[in-house]
């Protein structure tokens, strides 16, 4: 267990297994937008092939975390009569890790003992823009009024801020979705795969400047399953990736852009998550870094102690990103592979932590840090038993 | 000024003829931080502005003015 003054979920001994995992062909679904495909369709896709992955039957299902989908209507396509939980999570990027959170604290408390969290997203085909549309912060509607709008809009004024502060280049970006996308060519189902160089980067156009297309993820259509048990995990002889702690922190006001860019709420889901682990940020073998916009990338390396404060661009900068250093974000992350809002990273840290990357895959990985810097801050260890 | 960034993209149906146009966190001298327009070059972190109530009652919009840079109209 953890020590008293963690608040991280601590799960070694709770043995809480990621039992399968499902996405969808993210590349074929980006060749043609269709009005008629619809999030429960792409949820349902994914939940079929984890189920396939678990090799268990649906009847073992008892609780549903159903995200960007309704839980009503996924608990009657998908079949699911056997649940004791059953509820939604907004469709929003932050919820990853709370998802992962939430399915253990049922899965500890006894509530249920096999939870399945379905994650479904249409928004290329309905066109979703992320932007112009309000939103939920307080002030959306004010600062709407002056023009502002988007999150990268806000992620870009943090980042015009944290570089007058520490230093930090542009090209720290660039290098970052560069680590990306040379992932994302190992990755068949990546909907980006052209490799660019830093001067590819500095010509990509802005959005909201100083931030430019390549920093941007991308929007597309596609599914997410994962499968949580807390019983014994039979079936296939092939390394199980198992949950060893989560923690969240909480960092809600008026603004997406904070004053001091998540750090003080991000070292405290930071401290957590290690003290509920037991481990240091050392002993990651490989990290998925939520990647809404790129400079989000160096706030969690800072926040989550893979570097110290405000050297997160020169660390970026000296290469200490990528395979042949700490690999991070080895499908593509959200700026290449696709845009599932931390599901698709949350299914990549289990195939690192199984062996199952393929080309992409990270020799010798036994434990994967999944980090998300947002209003909700989170952090994931997975780790091969 | 606390930081701004230059809008690319027209997000909303009217802005398209606007852009690129300059946005602002500025943090008033009473505390609060607030979004605004922001009229002037020099655009820096830290620039002191501001608020310019003649362009912000004919715009219907917050415009302050860099300091020191301010344009004649």
């Amino acid at each position: 267990m953890s020590s008293t003054a963690a608040k991280g979920l601590a799960l070694g001994d709770a043995a809480i297994a990621v039992a399968g995992i499902g996405s969808t062909d993210y590349r074929r679904d980006y060749r043609v937008t269709d009005q008629r495909r619809n999030a429960e369709d792409l949820a349902t896709e994914a939940f079929a092939t984890a189920l396939d992955d678990a090799g268990i039957s649906r009847a073992t299902i008892d609780g549903l975390i159903a995200v960007r989908v309704n839980y009503e209507r996924m608990a009657d396509v998908l079949g699911l009569t056997n649940l004791r939980t059953a509820g939604s999570l907004e469709g929003s990027g932050r919820m990853a890790g709370v998802a992962i959170a939430e399915a253990a604290a049922v899965i500890m408390t006894g509530q249920a003992t096999t939870v399945a969290i379905v994650y479904g997203n249409d928004g290329r085909s309905k066109g979703e823009r992320y932007g112009g549309d309000g939103g939920p912060e307080t002030t959306a509607p004010y600062d709407a009024a002056q023009g502002m709008t988007s999150p990268g809009a806000y992620v870009g004024m943090m980042f015009r801020r944290y570089a007058h502060e520490f230093g930090a280049t542009s090209d720290a970006l660039g290098t970052v979705a560069m680590n990306s996308r040379l992932n994302a060519a190992k990755n068949p189902v990546a909907v980006l795969q052209e490799p660019f160089d830093l001067d590819g980067y500095r010509a990509s156009r802005f959005i909201a400047e100083p931030l430019r297309l390549l920093d941007y993820c991308l929007i597309n259509d596609g599914g997410v399953a994962l499968i949580l048990t807390g019983k014994p995990v039979a079936g296939p002889a092939r390394p199980t990736a198992y949950v060893r702690a989560t923690s969240v922190a909480i960092d809600i006001t008026n603004s997406y852009a904070k004053r001091d860019f998540y750090y003080a709420a991000t070292r405290e889901a930071s401290r957590d998550l290690y003290a509920a682990a037991e481990m240091r940020p050392d002993d990651l073998d490989c990290l998925q870094l939520y990647d809404n916009f790129t400079p989000t990338v160096l706030f969690a390396l800072e926040g989550f102690e893979l570097c110290g404060r405000g050297e997160a661009s020169g660390w970026v900068l000296e290469g200490n990103l990528g395979p042949d250093a700490l690999p991070a974000n080895t499908a593509g992350g959200h700026t290449s592979e696709s845009y599932m809002q931390g599901f698709g990273h949350l299914v990549e840290s289990v195939r690192q932590v199984r062996g199952e990357a393929g080309a992409r895959q990270v020799a010798g990985c036994r434990t994967v840090g999944f980090f998300c810097v947002s209003p909700i801050i989170s952090g994931v260890i997975f780790e091969r038993r | 000024m606390w930081s701004w960034i230059v809008m690319h993209r027209a997000y909303f149906p009217d802005a398209q003829a606007q852009l690129p146009y300059v946005i602002a966190f500025v943090e008033l001298a009473e505390g609060p931080m607030v979004m605004a327009r922001i009229t002037g070059a020099d655009l820096a972190c830290d620039a002191a502005v501001t608020f310019n109530p003649e362009q912000s009652a004919t715009a219907g919009i917050a415009v302050f003015d860099i300091e020191g840079g301010r344009p004649s109209d």
